[in-house]
């Protein structure tokens, strides 16, 4: 009974409430008047008297009315409320009935938001969020390098030297400048040896940083006396030292020199470097502990990174003209060094500062978040042709209730929610599986400082993907559904398909495309991976067996290193089916080597500077054991006296720095101007020595007979495992000084340098083909359903005598223009992104190979989409088919 | 035995106006009228007091009101209990019947006074 009153009551009640109370009392008061007046009194009397016994009328008013505003506004959210509550009832019923198809849209839109939230997660960590410092947006990077054009990153904004380093901090502009050079430590524990990420940082370090370290700190440098002192971060404190309370002044040896601990950095502090660093020392002992007692003057060694804290008021432009002026003034001391050096100071905004990400990071992370985008995409619109299907389903009743006055935002609305409590299900799961991130990225090896959190940034991203999603996914759907014309819809016998073949093919279209787009991509960077493993590294690979050693107490104790070359070398070379034997800094792939200085007076007299040019040291027969062609002059042998250094330079360096002329003879110094002297000897072919897929750069060895480095390279015609076998043996005995840290074959080593290429094109290959296979499905879907439509016409034509491969052609006839449109679209937009991305990822880029095999891949299930529809169109007797409805 | 909460001291009118509209809905003047018939002018209510307690029974959920054509043929504005209304009525009746019960007792220890039904 009250139901209706209710309803009544929602039409009736007017929007006014303070003149509905108006009314009332109006109302109230002629009827007491008009019953006062029945006594006997006059009109006056009974109206004065009537307002007498209402007692305070303005007071009684705004009360009414107050309760009335307030109805009002709960009605209107009640309602609204309600509303809300019903779409999603109705939603969750909806999904109910095709739990099917609910749960594969929850997982593919959870895969497509889930990988999608992941890298914006990784990139937040890494570009988004602030270094851990105090105060972080004052905090700037300096960098100097040989001009503001060169073309990668990492030469644009290069590091300085100590002595630069030192004249910049008398700035005006900057409160503090800090600054670190990174360097790797072996560090003797309990039972045993092991590596780690160490910085020398400026005494101010912590300072700039506002993070002191929670225990100790640097001791005045007259109370030091002659012991080195390192501050500790809290991890190695708590993992290595057992987290003892009596820290402070405990010795290490570090690099085979007694350290003393001075300090342990605080519990939260998770580092401002992009590796996790467990030793800091202050440079004063920077000499000693690195083995390069030039560190501290030489403006040419250029190893350190400065970060510094502006001055109040001052700008990162203010700071950097400033710093400019400096360099001037060093340039007109120090020409030969700083005459072209120019300083750039760049906002410290992230971990990974963004002027040096576009090198690498930027190109893969917006790869596979347009990846991930595009594979949430293709899922929605898969959810988007239930949808759509269902809608059209419901078109004659959603017709019925608009002209019955029902709002189409309220059926809009309905049809959203289903959608967005689809993708709402959807980050719910993704949520789940992002809090495994974090341990995950811990397990792996990322260091603390760049480890991605989920937090609050990542979460709102998540939802608002959700979200958005779920909105797009329903806007087709909804369009219809505004759009309805009611007249048409009533009268038509059944649903007019035309408008959900439209909008199907249409979205199914967006889906072919956007599969190809991903296929023309991964393609490409197949090739390229395919490519990389077809590339000739200038040396031979095959038969390569790499040793890596560490010395224990030290990394450059040049008396231990030629003890290690002689015994080593001797013993190896004695192995069965050992072919060539040498010893080098390192070995071809297995890292980034050093740059150095290298004065090469040709060069200078032509104008040049003194280049900073990759360099290897290596014992004799180094491009033999590697099979690198020597074309000019000669290598070291192992024969030749142990005199002064030999210089062997690749065919790039010899081509850029000595142009035609013949660098044999040529006598460089290394290490700058007024270095080392040393002989150039030969010239060697260009080999890719640090990565396969770019080109080779210059690069020169530095050759002596008895001091090469502590990795062994050999080469071996037998069988690879016993030889490998053989040389662990040989390398562990106790006469050998250093101890082995890795043994591998360089085909090993060729492999996982792909790693991370292989990586990427396998998540690329794989989001690739489930696009592929959802596009499929839809393609098959709108076919199916426009031939179903097209049965009676069908029928006709067959009656009329066509035949039966004429209607097959006409249906797969459609399916193939579709995928022609879409090929067309998605070919142009993966071609135009493999150009924007100009070869930065993986070196991958567009050719015609890739578009045709993505073609013929997407013609091929086409076909295969089309045939079964095809098929059932031609197997109708014509007779059934005319009478179809 | 039932206990008697305070609120029955601030809600005899609500609880006047609940009974008011027992039998059907009815405007205010109805409800103020009926009130003065009924307790044969023994209680005399303030006609704004008595809106407002209306109103805010509205609010509560415990009546509606609706626009109407009163027996004379005007615009008025009806009452009407709510379920919710007539529940509440129910609980005030039996608490205000023994609210007075106690109150009697004690008033009248001794007397042979007949108690009211």
């Amino acid at each position: 009974m009250s139901e209706p009153i209710w309803r009544r009551l929602r039409r009736l009640y007017g929007p006014d409430p303070r003149a509905d109370v108006r009314d009332e009392f109006a109302f109230h008061l002629e009827e007491r008047t008009e019953a006062l007046m029945a006594t006997g009194l006059s009109e006056t009397e009974a109206r004065a008297r009537a307002l007498e016994r209402f007692g305070n009328l303005a007071e009684a008013e705004a009360a009414c009315s107050g309760v009335g505003r307030r109805r009002v506004r709960r009605l209107r959210w009640g309602e609204m409320l309600g509303g809300l509550v019903q779409d999603f009832r109705y939603a969750a019923h909806g999904i109910r009935r095709a739990p099917g198809f609910a749960l594969a849209a929850i997982l593919t839109i959870a895969l497509g938001i889930g990988g999608n939230t992941a890298v914006f997660s990784l990139l937040n960590a890494l570009l988004l969020q602030p270094l851990d410092a105090a105060d972080p947006d004052a905090l700037v990077r300096v960098y100097t390098s040989e001009g503001r054009e060169l073309r990668t990153p990492a030469d644009r904004f290069g590091g300085s030297s100590y002595a630069d380093y030192a004249d910049f901090a008398s700035s005006g502009l900057l409160a503090g400048l800090a600054a670190q050079m990174p360097f790797g430590t072996i560090v003797q524990l309990d039972g045993g040896t092991a590596r780690f990420e160490a910085r020398v940082v400026s005494e101010n370090y912590f300072d700039v940083l506002g993070r002191r370290p929670a225990v100790g700190g640097w001791r005045p440098e007259a109370k030091r006396g002659r012991a080195l002192e390192a501050i500790v971060s809290h991890d190695f404190w708590t993992t290595r030292l057992a987290g003892a309370s009596d820290v402070l002044g405990r010795t290490l040896v570090v690099n085979g020199k007694l350290v003393q601990i001075a300090g342990v950095t605080g519990k939260e502090f998770a580092g401002v470097e992009t590796s996790t660093v467990s030793l800091y020392f202050p440079f004063t002992s920077a000499p000693v502990l690195t083995g390069r007692p030039g560190i501290l003057t030489d403006r040419g060694d250029r190893s350190l990174r400065l970060l510094g804290r502006l001055a109040s008021g001052a700008t990162a432009e203010a700071a950097e003209r400033d710093l400019t002026a400096i360099m001037r003034t060093i340039a007109v001391e120090s020409p030969s060094s700083n005459a072209n050096r120019v300083v750039s100071v760049r906002h410290a905004t992230s971990i990974v500062p963004l002027e040096l990400a576009g090198d690498a990071i930027l190109p893969t992370a917006a790869l596979v978040f347009g990846a991930t985008l595009a594979m949430l995409a293709i899922a929605g619109v898969n959810v988007a042709a239930v949808l759509l299907a269902r809608t059209i389903r419901r078109r004659r009743e959603l017709a019925v209730r608009l002209s019955l006055g029902a709002s189409p935002v309220r059926l809009v609305r309905q049809l959203v929610s289903e959608s967005v409590l689809l993708a709402l299900a959807a980050s719910v799961l993704v949520v789940l599986l992002l809090s495994y991130l974090t341990p995950i990225a811990a397990r792996i090896g990322v260091p603390k400082s760049m480890q991605p959190e989920v937090d609050l940034t990542v979460l709102a991203y998540a939802i608002a993907m959700a979200l958005g999603a779920g909105l797009l996914f329903a806007l087709a759907p909804a369009l219809i559904t505004v759009r309805s014309d009611v007249v048409a819809a009533l009268r038509a016998g059944e649903a007019d398909s035309r408008p959900r073949a439209r909008a199907q093919r249409v979205l199914v279209g967006a889906q072919l495309a956007l599969s190809m787009l991903l296929l023309i991509i991964s393609g490409a960077l197949l090739q390229s991976l395919a490519r990389q493993r077809s590339i000739d590294p200038g040396f031979v690979p095959a038969g390569l067996i790499v040793a890596e050693l560490v010395d224990p107490a030290g990394v450059v104790d040049h008396a231990r290193e030629r003890a290690f070359t002689d015994v080593a070398v001797k013993r190896i070379a004695a192995i069965p089916g050992v072919t060539s034997v040498t010893v080098a800094s390192m070995a071809p792939l297995t890292g980034d080597g050093m740059r150095s200085s290298i004065h090469i007076p040709e060069h200078a007299e032509a104008g040049g500077e003194s280049p900073e040019i990759a360099a290897v040291t290596a014992a004799p027969d180094f491009f033999a054991t590697l099979r690198i062609p020597i074309v000019r002059g000669r290598e070291l042998t192992w024969t030749d006296g142990d005199t002064l250094a030999k210089v062997v330079v690749n065919a790039s360096m010899a081509r850029r720095y000595w142009g035609t002329r013949d660098p044999v003879g040529s006598v460089v110094e290394l290490g700058g101007r007024g270095g080392t002297a040393a002989e150039v000897i030969g010239v060697a072919a260009d080999a890719r020595f640090y990565t396969l897929d770019q080109p080779p750069v210059p690069l020169y060895a530095i050759q002596r007979r008895a001091r090469g480095g502590t990795t062994l390279v050999i080469r071996t015609d037998a069988n690879r495992d016993v030889v490998l076998g053989m040389a662990r043996a040989a390398l562990t005995r106790s006469d050998i000084p250093l101890a082995l840290a890795s043994l591998r074959t360089m085909d090993d080593i060729l492999e996982s340098s792909l790693l991370v290429s292989r990586a990427i094109t396998s998540t690329l290959m794989a989001i690739g083909a489930l696009a592929v296979l959802l596009a499929t499905i839809g393609l098959y879907g709108v076919v199916s359903y426009i031939t179903a439509g097209r049965t009676k016409e069908f029928g006709i034509r067959l009656a009329l005598g066509a035949s039966r491969t004429s209607i097959s052609r006409l249906v797969i006839g459609f399916g193939l223009r579709t995928t022609l449109i879409s090929g067309v679209l998605g070919t142009a937009a993966g071609l135009g992104a493999l150009r924007a991305l100009d070869g930065m990822l993986l070196g991958a880029r567009g050719s015609l190979a890739v578009v045709t095999a993505v073609w013929v891949a997407l013609g091929t299930v086409t076909l295969v989409a089309c045939t079964l529809p095809a098929r059932r169109a031609t197997a109708i007797p014509p007779a059934s088919a005319l009478r179809a409805e | 035995m039932t206990p008697i909460p305070q609120r029955l001291f601030q809600g005899t009118l609500d609880a006047l106006i609940l009974q008011a509209l027992r039998a059907g809905p009815r405007h205010g003047y109805d409800i103020a009228a009926w009130l003065e018939a009924t307790s044969d002018a023994a209680l005399s209510i303030e006609d704004g007091a008595l809106y407002t307690a209306l109103h805010k029974l509205e609010e509560r959920g415990w009546i509606v009101a609706e626009w109407g054509i009163s027996d004379k043929k005007k615009r008025a504005r009806f009452y009407q209990l709510t379920p919710e209304g007539r529940r509440n009525l129910v609980t005030r009746v039996r608490e205000w019947a023994a609210y007075v019960d106690a109150v009697d007792r004690i008033l009248r220890p001794a007397g042979g006074v007949a108690r009211p039904a």
